[in-house]
């Protein structure tokens, strides 16, 4: 292998996936009132606008707030599931691994089109919770296979150590089984958190004015309107998720988080 | 000595599918005693271990800690130590905490619980390591950790499954000694699965043989060897030489004799053959005899001045009559 070569395609492909973000990045802080590359000169003005829009400024707080009650749903939903699951020992298991996984291969329209309809069925039309159920359902993939990797990767013998030493079921979850599956936790957090944070389709169907996350504003803002505000609060956007990376990665290591192996 | 720890089990059953794991067991050890639970995999020897410390619940069968039934008892009601293969050791915590966790359970903290983690670790000759994690430490080490978390409760039983086979041979030679020692001082009872005859022999005051769910002979481990109870007895533990193919009578191999051929002496039988081979193997040597019932081994003393026969040299291995183990076909 050529290491000249395989160089060269390395920095192929980081700038073919970073050039648009940059160019993004470039427009947010221009000085005309149109989006323009490279931008004609260089002023904060478009970031202190989208700062001071409460058009954009409330759905993001919203986005914040449903990306972070998604991750806390799935989480509850996902990891004693997890376990029964990596325990097996019952019929259909692998069946109900699939269906829990299933969100990530049905299109998200098709999926937040039937969330639509069920429900308004059952009385949830419109309701801020038939969005965070919305969320959820499509989070609880990411949640789900970084905690069953990790469980699997762990010694569950450990478990059953703790019980021979006087631990209850639930003292050796809490003392012995949550803190070795606590990496895959975080990663499918972390996961989840910015799959909320991203989505559209859902949330395009489900939110109201109220409830509109980031996304949707952008989305309502650029059928209006084609200006740097845009670019800027996507920036904002970048800025939050490269933060949330980072802060991961010093805190935890993201390496250990995304390989879900936990410490053996 | 520890006046606890009497472990009676009758009629114990565990069924796995259609295939019973364990297959009707009774077993009686004392208290003090060190029993070890021997066989090849898939006999049911940990499946057995399991049930007694009630992490697998048994079909059938009783079985009884100082008189006190434990059937419905959940595991962390039983009060048994287990020391597993894999240490199992909790990766999160410290040394310390490991061997804490027990007493911590248990609702004893502070200074007791501190002295007790020093005084278990002391034993087990891991003082300077309190601090560390499982992760720093060797593998001889952590089960040293493993032994010390499941003893610092003071059970009346330890139970071990198969704590020495992930080990490489010299620790778990060293260890084997180490554990032997332990158990004698403390005057705990112990149960001990192993497939390895040699540390099942070196370690136990009695030896379970189980085959296939069953235990074939219980008995202290010279017993064991030198009347074992069914041809799978004696074939498993120890080496054999078959005297016909279906195995009604055996011999050992240091009771067979190379004599010249022709000679035999009274009350001994023999065969002819040529010698294949001669392995020298320290201060034995062992003579490999192709007769025409099958390959004989012959074990001897290696003597410097009296060469072992010539390879193809006809000679004739004799064993005492009355050496000979016969078992029903």
């Amino acid at each position: 292998m050529n290491s000249g070569w395989s160089r060269g395609y390395v920095v192929l492909a980081g700038t073919f996936i970073l050039a648009p973000l940059l160019v993004v990045v470039a427009v947010a802080f221009t000085s005309a009132s149109f989006v323009s590359f490279p931008p004609p000169g260089w002023s904060l003005r478009w970031l202190a606008k989208v700062l001071a829009d409460p058009a954009f400024m409330r759905p993001l707080g919203n986005s914040l707030v449903l990306a972070a009650l998604a991750a806390s749903g799935a989480a509850l939903l996902a990891v004693p599931a997890a376990l029964a699951l990596a325990r097996g020992g019952f019929r259909g298991a692998a069946e109900i691994e699939s269906f829990l996984l299933s969100p990530l291969s049905l299109p998200a329209l098709i999926l937040s089109l039937s969330l639509l309809f069920f429900l308004a069925r059952i009385g949830l039309g419109g309701q801020p919770i038939g969005l965070w159920i919305g969320h959820v359902v499509v989070t609880i993939p990411y949640m789900l296979r970084t905690v069953l990797a990790t469980y699997r990767g762990v010694d569950r013998s450990a478990e059953e150590a703790a019980m021979t030493l006087g631990a209850t079921p639930l003292r050796v979850f809490l003392h012995v089984t949550l803190p070795m599956i606590r990496p895959g936790i975080l990663a499918g957090g972390l996961f989840a958190f910015l799959v909320s944070f991203d989505e559209v389709a859902i949330a395009l169907l489900l939110s109201t004015m109220r409830t509109a996350t980031l996304p949707v504003a952008i989305l309502n803002h650029i059928a209006h309107n084609y200006d740097p505000a845009v670019a800027a609060i996507s920036l904002i956007n970048i800025a939050l998720v490269t933060v949330a990376m980072l802060a991961l990665e010093f805190g935890f290591g993201l390496d250990r988080l995304m390989l879900s192996r936990g410490r053996k | 000595m520890n006046p606890r720890g009497q472990l009676a089990i009758a009629g114990a059953v565990k069924r796995f599918g259609a295939t019973a794991a364990v297959d009707g067991v009774d077993l009686a050890v004392q208290p003090g005693e060190f029993v070890a639970l021997l066989g090849p995999s898939g006999c049911g020897k940990t499946t057995l271990l399991r049930g007694i410390a009630g992490l697998t619940a048994l079909d059938a069968g009783r079985i009884a800690l100082d008189g006190v039934d434990l059937a419905g008892v959940p595991p962390w009601r039983r009060g048994l130590g287990m020391v597993f293969q894999s240490y199992a050791l909790f990766p999160h915590m410290t040394v310390a905490e490991n061997v804490g966790f027990g007493l911590r359970m248990h609702g004893i903290g502070g200074a007791e619980a501190a002295a007790r983690i020093a005084r278990t670790l002391d034993l087990v000759r891991m003082e300077g390591f309190a601090q560390r994690r499982p992760a720093q430490l060797s593998g001889g080490q952590q089960q040293r950790v493993a032994l010390a978390r499941a003893l610092v409760t003071e059970p009346p039983v330890l139970l071990l499954d198969e704590p020495l086979s992930a080990l490489d041979a010299k620790l778990r030679h060293a260890m084997r000694q180490e554990l032997r020692e332990l158990q004698r001082r403390l005057g705990i009872t112990a149960l001990f699965v192993t497939h390895d005859q040699d540390e099942a022999m070196g370690l136990a005051d009695r030896i379970a043989v189980m085959n296939r769910g069953r235990i074939e002979q219980i008995a202290p481990p010279e017993t064991i060897y030198r009347r074992p109870a069914s041809a799978f007895v004696a074939e498993f533990v120890g080496r054999m030489n078959r005297l016909d193919a279906e195995g009604r009578g055996m011999v050992r191999p240091e009771l067979v004799t190379i004599r010249a051929a022709g000679e035999m002496l009274a009350g001994e039988d023999g065969r002819e053959g040529s010698v294949v081979d001669g392995v020298f193997i320290g201060d034995r040597i062992e003579i490999h005899v192709a007769c025409e019932g099958g390959r004989l081994v012959a074990l001897a003393q290696a003597q410097a001045d009296r060469p072992p026969p010539a390879i193809g040299s006809r000679v004739r291995a004799c064993w005492r009559q009355s050496d000979v183990l016969t078992y029903p076909g």
